[in-house]
């Protein structure tokens, strides 16, 4: 097939536009750098006059990056034949994606802050199997309109195909509906999670990295050097220290606001919709079937000021209630007040309204002994050799733990209803599960030599979604083959060989 | 279980040991006397002392009080395995959650005739395995297991 010819019948290009984002973001250098480089030397140096020599240096590289963008755009070509979604691309290395619509997991649109000013998107397919990247079908880009025609049509003909009886829940109503919206002052939130404010505190560090690159003039660098020699006063220190404080604030919320401005989250038919982006928008999309339950998150800091995080535990999407990076893809709320988040998991999810069994006593007596033990050891070491200081730090640390102990027992709690099964743990990092009992695919009852002598033990459901396996831990040993019989009382009861 | 199995962690702990006494003699007469640091001299001191009791656990105790504790069974909804000493774990995978179930045996399995068998499901929390089978039952519980895990397959995972 020559460059020039068109699409086979029925298929598509990518839109036109992309070739700007392309040429802008110089993205086909990427692939000739190697020849491009050795190029823009001889061409350097034989240029005769150094001006010269950068003009042509400039010049090949946008003709080389329009051109290469130009190819790539002639040569990929995409569509859906008999139910199938078929990406071909490449001129001398060709590829051929084809995605069966009906292992569509979810498909995700993208749209840069530059692709938002042509009106283009990119969209992302993710096709069942293990979740590696081989598995994903990408066009970058086409319309938003394409996009989003695109993205109705792949979910409705997945959602068109007779799914297992897996999902947890009844079917959904199919007018689009509104399940949340982010509020603007949920970002007052953001200074109190730890990813919002070390992001831009990173970034500070790399610019300062660089700046220390520049090579500041230097007579500025003495001046700076006077000032850093000088000894600074207790108000200079103070004020710089306030300065810090209210940086690193207003950096926390503004990363939170770029990540999370305008998230909306929305069901249509059969899939729940995420929405979210200051700069860039993302649209993501998730399969309500494949849905297995929520996680809750309400670390310590945002408990305090009654805010926490929701994230939906979806199979196929690992570590989907990370913090942060891969976790983004299955978040219902990023951020919100805890009322909030937990009307959308029940609108969203599942509702989950039955309290939570406590653990026994002894798990108490547990956490404080953990909590406390590993500093009295060095402790009494420090003591043993006088080093007074270290000693002073060591039992500090033991009393800190003892707060922090009883609120990790506070925390502990499960309970089953008729279709979940919930465990909470956790003090600084909380976090509450609600798994769907038919997402349940195996069980674990874990006991050390300790928690066989305080007739406890750890029981361990396991699902195919999430982080895979989510703990109640130091629940009472009876308790446990009691908590297991409830989950599956078919398959799970006759657990005879369980002798607490 | 086979009764080789003990025999199989015997040899295991063996090794261990073995590794273990290597580095620790090694570095009591590798080390100079004089110029080495009270404290090194102590710990080394303590490591010596503790190598015949550890022998004796790994090689003995560790394999009789394991082969005590290890049981498994295959209903008609669920695999149950226990296995452990000191701490001990239960785990259940239902039949129709199974995705995969794989034999294997490794070059010491193979000498004394012992395979085990793991059992997969979407998730690595709620996989377990079979260890330590004579080679023939396993073969036939692997089997039985692949056979019906497909007959009842529940996609809920």
């Amino acid at each position: 097939m020559s460059l020039l010819a068109p699409p086979p019948a029925g298929r598509r290009r990518l839109d036109a536009r992309t070739l700007v984002t392309r040429l802008v973001t110089l993205s086909a250098l990427r692939q000739y750098w190697g020849a491009l480089l050795p190029l823009a030397a001889v061409l350097g140096v034989r240029g005769g006059s150094r001006t010269n020599g950068l003009v042509l240096v400039v010049a090949v590289v946008a003709v080389v990056a329009l051109g290469g963008a130009l190819v790539e755009w002639l040569r990929t070509s995409y569509g859906v034949e008999g139910g199938r979604l078929v990406v071909e691309r490449g001129l001398l290395r060709r590829s051929l994606t084809v995605v069966p619509v009906d292992r569509i997991r979810g498909v995700d649109v993208h749209a840069s802050a530059l692709q938002r000013l042509l009106g283009i998107a990119s969209v992302r397919v993710d096709a069942a199997a293990t979740g590696g990247k081989e598995d994903e079908a990408v066009l970058d880009a086409v319309s938003a309109a394409d996009a989003a025609r695109l993205r109705d049509l792949l979910l409705r003909e997945t959602a068109a195909v007779p799914g297992p009886e897996a999902g947890p829940l009844p079917p959904p109503p199919t007018p689009p509906q509104q399940l949340a919206r982010f509020e603007p002052r949920w970002l007052l939130y953001a200074p109190l999670v730890g990813g919002y404010l070390l992001a831009p505190l990173a970034a500070l560090g790399a610019l300062a990295n660089y700046a220390d690159d520049l090579r500041l003039p230097l007579h500025l660098r003495r001046r700076v050097d006077d000032a850093v020699g000088a000894r600074p006063g207790l108000t200079a220190i103070v004020v710089l220290a306030a300065l810090v404080v209210v940086l690193a604030v207003l950096g926390a919320m503004v990363t939170a606001a770029v990540a999370n401005w305008g998230f909306t989250l929305t069901r249509r038919g059969g899939t729940l919709v995420a929405e979210r982006g200051l700069l860039s928008r993302r649209q993501v999309s998730l399969e309500h079937d494949r849905i297995r339950g929520y996680a809750l998150a309400e670390p310590l800091a945002l408990r305090a000021v009654g805010a926490a995080r929701l994230t939906a535990l979806v199979t196929g999407l690992g570590g989907s209630d990370d913090e942060g990076g891969t976790g983004r893809r299955g978040q219902l709320l990023p951020l919100g007040p805890v009322r909030v988040a937990r009307s959308v998991a029940a609108a969203a999810v599942v509702r989950f309204d039955t309290p939570l069994r406590r653990h026994p006593a002894a798990a108490r007596r547990r956490r404080l002994v953990r909590a406390v033990l590993p500093w009295l050891v060095p402790a009494a070491v420090f003591g043993a050799f006088g080093l007074w200081p270290g000693l002073v730090v060591c039992l500090v640390l033991a009393a800190a733990g003892i707060p922090l102990a009883l609120d990790r027992y506070a925390g502990l709690g499960n309970a089953v209803d008729a279709v979940s099964v919930s465990v909470r743990s956790g003090s600084l990092r909380r976090r509450q599960v609600v798994l769907a009992r038919r997402g349940v695919v195996g069980a674990t009852v874990r006991q050390t030599f300790f928690q066989r002598r305080a007739g406890l033990a750890t029981v361990t459901v396991a699902t195919g979604a999430g982080s895979g396996g989510y703990a109640a831990v130091d629940i009472g040993a009876a308790d446990a083959v009691a908590l297991l019989r409830d989950i599956d009382p078919v398959r799970v009861a006759p657990l005879s060989t369980l002798a607490p | 279980m086979s009764p080789a199995a003990r025999w199989l962690w015997a040899i295991q702990g063996t090794l261990l040991t073995v590794i273990v006494a290597a580095v620790v003699l090694g570095l009591s007469l590798a080390v100079p006397d004089d110029d080495v640091p009270h404290w090194f001299e102590v710990t080394l001191a303590v490591a010596r002392g503790l190598l015949v009791p550890l022998a004796l656990v790994a090689i003995v105790i560790e394999p009789l009080w394991r082969f005590r504790v290890h049981r498994w069974e295959v209903t008609a909804d669920a695999v149950y395995t226990l296995e452990g000493w000191l701490t001990r774990t239960w785990r259940i995978v239902p039949i129709s959650r199974i995705q995969t179930v794989d034999t294997s045996r490794g070059p010491l399995q193979q000498l004394l005739g012992l395979t085990s068998i793991s059992v997969r499901t979407a998730s690595h929390a709620g996989s377990t395995s079979i260890e330590q089978l004579p080679a023939p039952l396993a073969a036939a519980v692997a089997h039985d297991l692949g056979l019906r895990a497909n007959a009842i397959r529940d996609e809920a995972t």
